[in-house]
Formats: structure tokens, C-alpha cells, sequence
């Protein structure tokens, strides 16, 4: 049966992202009519990312490459226009791994060894072959260096639309001259993260959250985590027309205990984001909502690809009927989080 | 997993029609679909007709495969015979559609076929005995059925989903396929719907998926191999026929010369094998 896992943990700090490729962002304040100054002044539009056509997977393994861009800061990557349960998926981790997941033609064509996927039942018809970048044996006049690029060039010439982001780590700009002189063959773009804003700025009733509540409640019962977690996200998709009993149209209400605000901000930022870019929004979003009397909660929402081949912990990520991965981390004022995450069918539980 | 499979997308007359049907299926996911063309009468059998093309985009048309198809209706009047000739290995995929017990008995066990469809859309008319079944996949041939019927009319959709869920519960969807039998672009559904439809249909989770996947993926083989090789284990092509990505294939196998060849098989040969001798412990 397809499942749809919920856990909620509550915690006081939070261990560092683990490495799941960011897709989409979302901050929601209860309490604000816009975003503050200080979420604006790091919000991940001001970064960008890059879209290269038709690269060569051969590429990404090269020394060059290994040696002037994957060591000298943070890239993630990921394969676009590629499904993880039909075609070939190629993504690129800050650790230096190289992920591909092939189908089995595949993979019986390419050389390279793998394992085969848990998803997939006693007939594997899905492999992931996993290249360790950073390795002292790829280099070049090892063997295992020339097998990788035989494999991946001579044998079977990869091509995908990639995208990518790329933080140096010591130096300010990214200076994309190195990229460009190896990449000159192919067509570079900027794509720009796009942000949606919903605000509302009227009077509008938001859960009221504290440390002490349970997180063990029988679903019903009102102080259930499960709604909270299901009203947060009718906000998020801008779906919270609170009817109340007789309304026609809706009689779906706040989960109580509640309480009022003067308005609610969400924000949303889509596009190939950074786990450091989540760290510095959730360092701001700690201090902002402890120095604001007036906000009393804020929610932070990070979604992964569907089509990503990796969660988290570098765990491997499917895609059956829904590839959700997600997590939202509710920052009380106090210091304490409540973190939610949604896993999919094929996903194992970090 | 692997790409999505239609494998039943009817011809029809409107080459429109048939056009904005192919491309409704590209759209909606499946990346290799096959056109049918059903016999009647074994006197209008014609070779398979080309790939019709379609306006693409370069990536579509790098990703999307046509096939062609062909579904013989049987009776216990028709003769079988032209089954083998070259008309019918010129298509893709052969598949037969008994309409009596006694054709449903001889499509299991004698016929070389791919696939065994049912028109589901009416009352059968004959019972699926469980033994023709176990011969049939015995014989690696494969089962299909349509929910085209099921979105053109609510009568049909009743049948439909009576004969399934009787279909499946026997064989609990083994060596399954779903496809459309689409005439129009409005048959045609996405292939994570159909997924779903075949749960109601009364299949498993991975089974459902893997009747749009795998499974057909495994007839097409199967289809290859009846088409193309020598009692289904050899195929013998031309070296220029090898595409240059897999000429490396060859290129470390290069039989020796004709000489040096026939003494190195004749030394093989004179040579008796050295017995290996055992030493017995001494006690």
C-alpha cells in the first residue's frame, strides 16, 4: 500500500541540512503584513542558479573539473526533464559523490557498478551507481578513473540539461570564469529563483503552539499536530477561507486552541536552493521571532525534488504514485522547534 | 523502472485524429506506444504500415516510439495458417483476441503469439479456464486489457470492470498489460490514472504500475525474439549493421585467421585431458 509518513519531533537545536537537493522554500509568519527587513536581506532570490544544456555526465567526473570547482566549494546538481522511476536521474552532491540512477538497459550497458534499488521488488529494475568524486583512486592514470570516464564517454555518451549552483568558499562572488573556460562547448544559463508572496492583512486565526503541548493526541481531538500541520498548509496554498459552522461554503475552522493576529505572511521561493541559504533563513527567523512580541510562531518549509535520486542522509529517494520530501521546522519563541517531515512511498525514514 | 508503455492505440481512418491522439499520449507520459491494426478476415492481411509522423519537439521525438500492432480476432472457423508468414513479422507486436473457448484453448497453447487481449467490454461469452491460463504463461505469452470501453460508455464501464476484477482476482495480475485501445484523444489517460484504475480493477500496488511498465517492456522482448531470432536463441546480423558505440562489442572477439584457427581447434582436441589424480591418505 502506498504510504504517506508524517513524524513530529520536538527539539531544541537543529542538526545541520543533510544534503537533499532544495526545491522550493517557504516562510510563513503569522503576525507580520510583509516579509521583515531582515528575512529580505538573505532571501534566496538574490542568489541564482545555472541551467547548462545537453552536458556530458563524462564532465562532471573529470579531474579538472573535481579539482577547480567541486573542491573549491559547495556544488549541488541535478539532472531536469528526468523522472527518477523512468528515465536515468544524474545529480551531483557537495560531499563529491555522483549519483546516477539508471534504469536496468541502462546499467547493464554502462560498466560501472552499482546496487540495485530497494523500490523495486525481487526483479531490480532500477540501480544506483554511486562515484565517490573525491576518492584518492579517481585520478587520472588510476584505473578507476579511466573505467568511469571509458563508461560514461566511449561507451555510453550521457547527455543531459543540468542545473547547478556552485558558493566558492573563499571568495565572496562566484567567479565563473573556471566553469566557462571548461564548459565553453556548452550553452550556460541564469535562471533566477522565483519568489510568490501571499499576504494577508486582515485579522486572521493561526494555531497557538506551545513547548508543553503533546505531540502524542488521538487525530480529532482538535490539539491534534496532525492539524495544525494541515491548516498550516491550507494557509500556504492560500486556502484557509475560514467559513465556521454555517457557512455554506466551508465549515473547516482553526484547530483550538487559536488565537488572533493582525495578518500572516508566506513567502515562497522556488528554484535550486542552497542548504546553507536554509541555515542563514532559519538563524534569522530563531532571533526574529524572539525579539517580535506580536509573531508567535514562524514556519519554515523546505520541499526537495520529487525526481531527486537522494533524500536525506544521502538515503535513496523514489518516486511510485508522489515523490514528496519534505520538512517544516514551526520555531517557537522559547528556543524550541517542532519539526515535521513528510516522506513518500518510496522513501526511507531518516 | 522504465518508461511508460501504450500498447494499443486503435488505427482509424481521420489520419487527424490519429495524429492528435499519438501526441495526447506523448504528452501525457508514455514514451512508446503501438498502433493497432485489427484482422478480421485473414484475406485483408497487408504489411505493417510506417510510423506516422508527428510534429514534435527534438526531445519528444528522441524519447517517443511508435510500434505497429496487429490483433488477429479468432473463431473456431478461422484458419490460423498465415500467423507465420511476413506480412505478420513485419509488425511489432502480434497479438490475437479469442472470441470462443475453443480459440481462447488454442491461442494459450499452440499459437506463437505475444499476447492474448479480451474484448472486455461485453459479456465474454466463454469461461477463462485456469489450466489454458497456467499454459499460456507457461509459454511466456501475456494477457491485456483495455479501459477504453470503461470511459466511452457506462454500460461497457460495468462490464469492464466485472470481467477485471474476475480477470485478475484468478490470476492476481501476472504477465498483465493495461493499455487504452484509445480511438479518440479523449480515451486516452495519464499513466499514473491508469495505475490507480488498475487497483480498482482489483491489482497490487507495484503490479499496477508494472502492468504500464516493466510487463510490457518484458512482451516487447519477448515479440523481438519471435521476430528476429532462430528458435528464440540466435540472431545473426551483418558487422556494418553495429552502430559505432558498439563496436568495441567485436572489436576484442576477432575470430583468428582460418590456419591458425583450425590447428589451435585441432591441438584442443588431440590432447586428452591429464587426469587429476588423488592422493590417498596414508593412515
Amino acid at each position: 500500500m502506498p504510504r504517506l509518513l508524517y513524524l513530529c519531533e520536538n527539539i531544541n537545536f537543529i542538526v545541520p541540512n543533510a544534503n537533499i537537493k532544495l526545491e522550493k522554500v517557504e516562510v510563513m509568519l503569522p503576525g507580520c503584513e510583509s516579509l521583515p527587513d531582515v528575512i529580505q536581506d538573505i532571501s534566496p532570490d538574490l542568489d541564482s542558479y545555472y541551467l547548462v544544456k545537453r552536458l556530458p555526465v563524462v564532465e562532471l567526473v573529470k579531474e579538472e573539473f573535481v579539482k577547480e570547482i567541486l573542491r573549491k566549494g559547495h556544488f549541488t546538481g541535478i539532472s531536469v526533464g528526468t523522472r527518477v522511476d523512468n528515465h536515468t536521474v544524474v545529480a551531483v552532491l557537495p560531499s563529491g559523490h555522483l549519483i546516477l540512477s539508471v534504469d536496468k538497459d541502462l546499467y547493464q550497458e554502462l560498466g560501472l557498478s552499482g546496487k540495485p534499488s530497494k523500490y523495486t521488488g525481487r526483479n531490480a529494475t532500477r540501480f544506483v551507481v554511486e562515484i565517490d568524486l573525491f576518492n584518492a583512486n579517481h585520478s587520472n592514470g588510476k584505473k578507476q578513473y579511466n573505467r568511469v570516464l571509458w563508461s560514461l564517454k566511449d561507451r555510453l555518451n550521457l547527455t543531459f540539461n543540468f542545473i547547478f549552483s556552485w558558493e566558492p568558499i573563499n571568495e565572496e562572488k562566484v567567479n565563473f570564469m573556471q566553469l566557462t573556460r571548461l564548459w565553453d562547448k556548452y550553452v550556460l544559463e541564469d535562471l533566477s529563483i522565483v519568489s510568490h508572496t501571499i499576504q494577508k492583512t486582515q485579522t486572521t486565526v493561526v494555531p497557538k503552539l506551545s513547548h508543553n503541548q503533546s505531540l502524542v493526541s488521538t487525530p480529532g481531538d482538535g490539539q491534534d499536530v496532525s492539524s495544525i500541520y494541515e491548516y498550516i498548509g491550507t494557509i500556504s496554498c492560500d486556502a484557509n477561507q475560514v467559513g465556521g459552522p454555517g457557512i455554506y461554503s466551508s465549515s473547516y475552522t482553526c484547530p483550538e486552541p487559536c488565537e488572533e493576529v493582525k495578518g500572516i505572511t508566506c513567502q515562497r521561493w522556488s528554484g535550486l536552493i542552497s542548504s546553507e541559504k536554509i541555515k542563514q533563513l532559519l538563524k534569522a527567523l530563531r532571533s526574529f521571532v524572539k525579539s517580535d512580541a506580536f509573531v508567535p510562531w514562524a514556519a519554515l518549509t523546505v520541499h526537495g525534488f520529487d525526481d531527486s535520486p537522494v533524500s536525506w542522509w544521502r538515503k535513496e529517494h523514489g518516486f511510485h504514485k508522489n515523490g514528496c520530501n519534505l520538512y517544516t521546522i514551526l520555531i517557537l519563541p522559547d528556543d524550541t522547534y517542532w519539526l515535521y517531515m513528510a516522506i513518500g512511498t518510496n522513501d526511507e525514514c531518516p | 523502472m522504465v518508461k511508460f508503455h501504450d500498447l494499443n492505440i486503435a488505427r482509424v481512418k481521420d489520419a487527424v485524429a490519429q495524429k492528435h491522439t499519438l501526441r495526447i499520449a506523448c504528452r501525457l507520459g508514455y514514451e512508446v506506444v503501438a498502433v493497432t491494426t485489427v484482422l478480421k478476415n485473414g484475406n485483408e492481411l497487408t504489411a505493417a504500415p510506417p510510423p506516422i509522423e508527428l510534429q514534435l519537439t527534438k526531445e519528444e521525438q528522441q524519447n517517443f516510439q511508435q510500434l505497429s500492432r496487429i490483433t488477429v480476432v479468432l473463431s473456431d472457423k478461422t484458419n490460423n495458417s498465415y500467423l507465420g508468414n511476413d506480412k505478420i513479422k513485419s509488425y511489432d507486436i502480434l497479438a490475437v483476441q479469442p472470441t470462443t473457448e475453443k480459440s481462447f484453448q488454442v491461442a494459450c497453447s499452440e499459437l506463437n503469439v505475444d499476447l492474448i487481449t479480451f474484448d472486455f467490454s461485453t459479456w465474454l461469452g466463454f469461461h477463462l479456464k485456469h489450466q489454458y491460463v497456467q499454459t499460456a504463461l507457461r509459454l511466456g505469452k501475456y494477457f491485456e486489457f483495455t479501459y477504453g470501453p470503461a470511459i466511452r460508455d457506462t454500460t461497457c464501464r460495468r462490464y469492464v470492470f466485472q470481467n477485471t476484477t474476475d480477470f485478475v482476482q484468478r490470476k492476481e495480475g501476472q504477465n498483465t498489460i493495461i493499455s487504452s485501445g484509445a480511438e479518440w484523444p479523449t480515451d486516452l489517460r495519464a499513466p499514473y490514472d491508469v495505475a490507480n484504475l488498475a487497483i480498482l480493477f482489483g491489482m497490487k500496488e507495484g503490479q499496477a504500475k508494472s502492468s504500464l511498465t516493466s510487463t510490457p517492456r518484458a512482451l516487447l522482448l519477448k515479440a523481438a525474439t519471435r521476430r528476429l531470432t532462430v528458435k528464440s536463441s540466435i540472431t545473426i546480423g551483418h558487422v556494418t549493421s553495429i552502430p559505432e558505440k558498439d563496436k568495441w562489442k567485436i572489436e576484442g572477439s576477432k575470430p583468428p585467421s582460418t590456419d591458425a584457427g583450425k590447428r589451435q581447434n585441432t591441438d584442443d582436441h588431440d590432447e586428452p585431458k591429464k587426469k587429476k589424480s588423488k592422493k590417498l591418505k596414508s593412515n
